[in-house]
């Protein structure tokens, strides 16, 4: 390769030798020394003892926030953790998969990229015995991390008032809450993201590399990073600086190392164009069946749960705008990124998850561009007196109460879960799978979301889907109608399409409206024992030869 | 009262504004021309009336010149409105007297849209009176303002009349003109519900002056206020029109809130997709405004009260789409640009045409959704809907 002598092209076909890591990064070195940033970087605030003790105090606030709403249940909070927390659990057994052999009918049996092989990784200390306790723990670590890295990065930047990077998030209402209580890879990803933006305003060219090769291993969407080097590049255009070509060059060069760095990585542009165009595709055009995080938020949501940072950044603008004050680079950065998540955010509401962060930094980012131009706090009180004063405390306390109540109703949210019949039904149903399935017997499951409660409980057994229906649907369109068609109770030879089409020897039945006519026909089919009957979800088994042996044998009725 | 008066008539406050002059009406003219061509050919769409409420007011109207002042409601005999009836809107009942009289349905149309040409002919004097740069910009974004915008000011109802006064009062505000500011607050309460609106809007635009060091506009906020008070005693059903402002203003948002069920669409919330889709530009002009502000470190002068005004009422339109879009609406488009919706507003006729087409049998209830593929907020929860989140 031209561009890399004494590395050959097998390199990257093979599993990295050390010798040959340090080969390239010396060489990357090099590119870093003849592209030399083109200003001098902004001096950064230094970090002192008081300060470390201050963010120790933020750290230990958050997860002492974080971990209340963590330990509301003491079962994974969301669906998604028990396929992450199982999936760790069987990497840590079999090493990384090629293949997927839980999903019979999904393009992952054959072609499988582990999307989030590091956060699996990062997974695997913290299993525990019962994979739930410490999966529960990282989660709420990750989550106060990112309140302490905002606050840290404040600090850095020159932001008055860091500490408030903490609340701020908090008082980003139950959806963003919520969504930081889940054992899912965006905790990371969002760790990520937030680390390059502030490495990308310190133009550092080894941690942007660092960060640009981790992210690709973390998470699927792996074409982020490029994205806000781009908008960085863009915030400094409008500035009135050169594009940042360097920290561009050096995240795709990070992303491009990532991605052949992945053990998947013959399969991760399929995974990424399914994940990345198809998934969100569907989400608008097959709405009923996606997850509801594809839904867009509500104007009452926006209004009432996370209003206070939507129009914190409107006030924001507003005061800037009076006041006259020029924006920093800093600000326009952060401003331009908490738009554009903002647009994302208004189409899919689980992308509030980036929204909140980058929203956080402009807001302390352009409190500090007014101190900076003599329009701080001293300055409206000495200018307003009383009323500012009063204006001031109010904003105070809206913003603690504003804390406390995303902090309660996220509990509280977090908490009823436990009682999701729902949920509880559907993890019986798991456990009873686990007891009586053979390994390897494939099940039917009319819902794609059932599969990771019983993958969690049953990893011995085979399913259908996981994830998303887009990955049934890329794997074979007539078979994905057949099984819509038959879930839905609109196959009339449905009980005998499942057994030949879809191999299976076990039938789950989610008792949902749409599947009601389905669950009638396997109740009336003679074909079927029904084994197992949970308030929101059934169980039967052909009774077949096979089937009887099982029955008499393994179930013992 | 010779101090009130005096500031009443204190019209060398007035701050001065560039005249119309013959350029600035040939714009004026040019707007009304247009803008009556084009909602027309939406208004036209469909032979009938946009929309459900349009057939109870022109049939009021109709009853009203018939009949005159009624003290009850008779055709309502299981609500409070057969007892206790205020005409909310009595005066665009009476506007539409004239226009009834010729016919039922046509000549209320040509009303409705005349009275959004007027509103876009008022945008273009404004702009060009501000010296706002691209005076005729403005008022044609109105053309770019949503699908849903566009079908709501089709419909023949009174918030068209008090779109056009909450706008001229802020221009009002704006010029210091209190003898109009007054008159105007004195018409409010005879032409709509929200008798509460322009005290309202005085006092965004109170904390607008606040917030610039300019002091807060005392004698505009009590002429506002009086003349609020002189039109509700003025209004032929003064005995129960409080009790139906707390009805509507208080009792119907609440419920709106509580039974979504039970009300009509227009109390849906929009979802994230209908602003981005919709009113996207618009919306996130807001922010694109922001942000040419803040690089440019320039200190904004008059816009922003606009700018402020519309922030308040952004919290309540996303809450209740319709009741205070038209404010948001309005106030949107002379002060903030965000870009052509030309793409949205190819789909208008067809909506207007479908809407009606499919009204029949849907009554009041749930007549928005299917007919315009508008996403409006679905209960994540419902029946259907995976768990994963």
């Amino acid at each position: 390769m031209a561009w890399a002598p004494g590395l050959n092209l097998p390199f990257f076909h093979r599993a990295m030798e050390m010798g040959e890591v340090l080969d390239f990064l010396a060489l990357s070195r090099r590119w870093l020394t003849w592209l030399k940033p083109d200003d001098v970087e902004p001096p950064l605030r230094p970090l002192t003892w008081r300060i470390w003790l201050a963010l120790g105090a933020v750290f230990l606030f958050s997860l002492m926030a974080t971990a209340s709403i963590q330990f509301s249940q003491f079962g994974l909070v969301g669906a998604d953790g028990h396929y992450h927390v199982r999936l760790a659990k069987v990497v840590s057994e079999q090493g990384p998969l090629d293949a997927f052999e839980w999903t019979q009918t999904s393009i992952n049996r054959d072609r499988f990229m582990d999307k989030e092989f590091l956060f699996h990784v990062l997974l695997i200390p913290f299993l525990g015995d019962d994979l739930r306790t410490g999966p529960k723990i990282l989660t709420a670590l990750l989550a106060a991390l990112l309140m302490t890295l905002l606050a840290w990065i404040a600090w850095r930047q020159g932001m008055p008032l860091f500490w408030l990077a903490a609340l701020l998030l908090l008082a980003a209402g139950t959806n963003f809450n919520f969504r930081m209580a889940l054992t899912r890879p965006h905790l990371l990803s969002v760790l990520l993201a937030v680390g390059t933006a502030y490495l990308l305003l310190r133009r550092h060219g080894w941690g942007l590399l660092l960060l640009a090769t981790l992210f690709p291993l973390c998470y699927t969407a792996f074409h982020l990073l490029p994205l806000l080097a781009v908008i960085y590049g863009v915030a400094r255009l409008l500035h009135g600086k050169r594009f940042a070509w360097r920290e561009l060059a050096l995240v795709l060069v990070g992303t491009g190392l990532g991605f052949l760095l992945h053990p998947n990585r013959a399969n991760m542009a399929y995974h990424w164009y399914l994940q990345n165009v198809e998934v969100i595709a569907n989400a608008w055009r097959l709405a009923p069946l996606m997850g509801v995080e594809f839904l867009a938020p509500s104007g009452r949501m926006l209004v009432w749960d996370c209003g206070l940072l939507l129009f914190g950044t409107l006030g924001a603008m507003l005061l800037t705008m009076l006041s006259g004050v020029k924006s920093s680079l800093r600000s326009t950065f952060f401003l331009l990124l908490s738009m554009g998540f903002l647009v994302m955010f208004l189409s899919i509401t689980r992308l509030v998850e980036y929204w909140v962060p980058f929203t956080a930094l402009f807001l302390l980012s352009t409190a500090g561009d007014w101190r900076d131009a003599g329009h701080g706090l001293g300055r409206w009180l000495k200018d307003y007196g009383r009323l500012a004063s009063v204006v001031l405390i109010g904003l105070g306390m809206m913003l603690v109460l504003m804390s406390l109540r995303g902090l309660v109703l996220t509990q509280q949210e977090v908490a009823e879960e436990k009682v999701n019949e729902r949920i509880l039904s559907y993890e019986a149903g798991g456990r009873f799978l686990a007891r009586h399935v053979p390994a390897r017997d494939q099940v039917f499951t009319c819902g794609w979301d059932t599969f990771v409660f019983l993958f969690y409980h049953a990893p011995q057994a085979h399913y259908l889907v996981h994830l998303d229906p887009t990955f049934m649907l890329a794997y074979d369109v007539d078979l994905f109608d057949l099984w819509i068609r038959i879930g839905e109770g609109r196959q009339a030879d449905a009980i005998d399409r499942v057994r030949n089409d879809f191999k299976a020897r076990w039938i789950f039945i989610e008792h949902q409206e749409g599947y009601a006519k389905f669950l009638e026909q396997a109740r009336r089919s003679t074909q079927l024992l029904p084994v197992f009957e949970g308030p929101q979800s059934s169980v039967f088994l052909y009774s077949d030869a096979h089937g009887v042996a099982l029955i008499a044998g393994a179930i013992g009725l | 009262m010779k101090r009130l008066l005096d500031i009443l008539f204190a019209w060398r406050e007035l701050e001065a504004l560039r005249p119309l002059g013959v350029r600035g009406w040939a714009l004026v003219m040019a707007v009304f021309v247009l803008a009556t061509l084009s909602l027309g050919a939406e208004q036209f769409a469909t032979p009938k009336l946009v929309g459900a409420d349009g057939y109870f007011h022109t049939r009021m109207a109709t009853v009203m010149a018939e009949e005159g002042l009624g003290q009850g409601f008779r055709w309502t005999q299981a609500s409070v409105w057969k007892d206790r009836f205020a005409d909310k809107e009595f005066l665009f009942h009476v506007l539409l007297m004239p226009f009834v009289a010729l016919d039922d349905v046509i000549a209320p149309k040509v009303l409705t849209v005349l009275l959004m040409a007027l509103l876009a002919s008022l945008l273009a004097a404004m702009a060009w009176r501000h010296a706002w740069p691209w005076p005729w910009l403005w008022p044609s974004m109105l053309a770019g303002a949503g699908v849903l915008f566009h079908l709501r000011v089709s419909m023949t109802r009174p918030h068209l009349l008090s779109i056009l006064l909450v706008v001229m009062a802020a221009q009002a505000l704006l010029r210091k003109h209190r003898p109009l500011l007054l008159g105007l607050a004195i018409l409010f309460p005879l032409v709509y519900t929200a008798a509460h609106m322009l005290l309202a809007l005085c006092l965004v635009y109170g904390v607008a002056r606040l917030v610039m060091r300019q002091g807060f506009p005392w004698r505009e906020f009590a002429l506002v206020l009086g003349g609020t008070a002189i039109g509700l005693l003025l209004h032929p059903h003064r005995d129960h029109l409080i009790y139906l402002w707390h009805l509507v203003n208080i009792q119907v948002v609440t419920n709106a809130f509580d039974r979504l069920g039970a009300l009509a669409v227009e109390f849906l919330p929009p979802d994230g997709r209908l602003l981005l889709v919709d009113v996207g530009p618009l919306f996130l002009g807001v922010f694109g405004v922001g942000l040419a502000f803040s690089l440019l470190g320039k200190k904004s002068q008059s816009g922003d009260r606009f700018f402020l005004s519309c922030q308040c009422s952004l919290p309540l339109s996303l809450s209740e789409h319709s009741t205070f879009r038209r404010v948001l609406g309005a106030l949107f488009h002379p002060v903030h640009g965000g870009g052509s919706q030309g793409f949205v507003a190819g789909f208008r006729c067809e909506s207007l045409a479908e809407e009606t087409s499919g009204m029949g049998g849907a009554g009041h209830h749930g007549f928005h959704r299917g007919a315009f593929g508008l996403h409006f907020a679905d209960k994540p929860g419902d029946p259907g809907h995976s768990l994963k989140r």
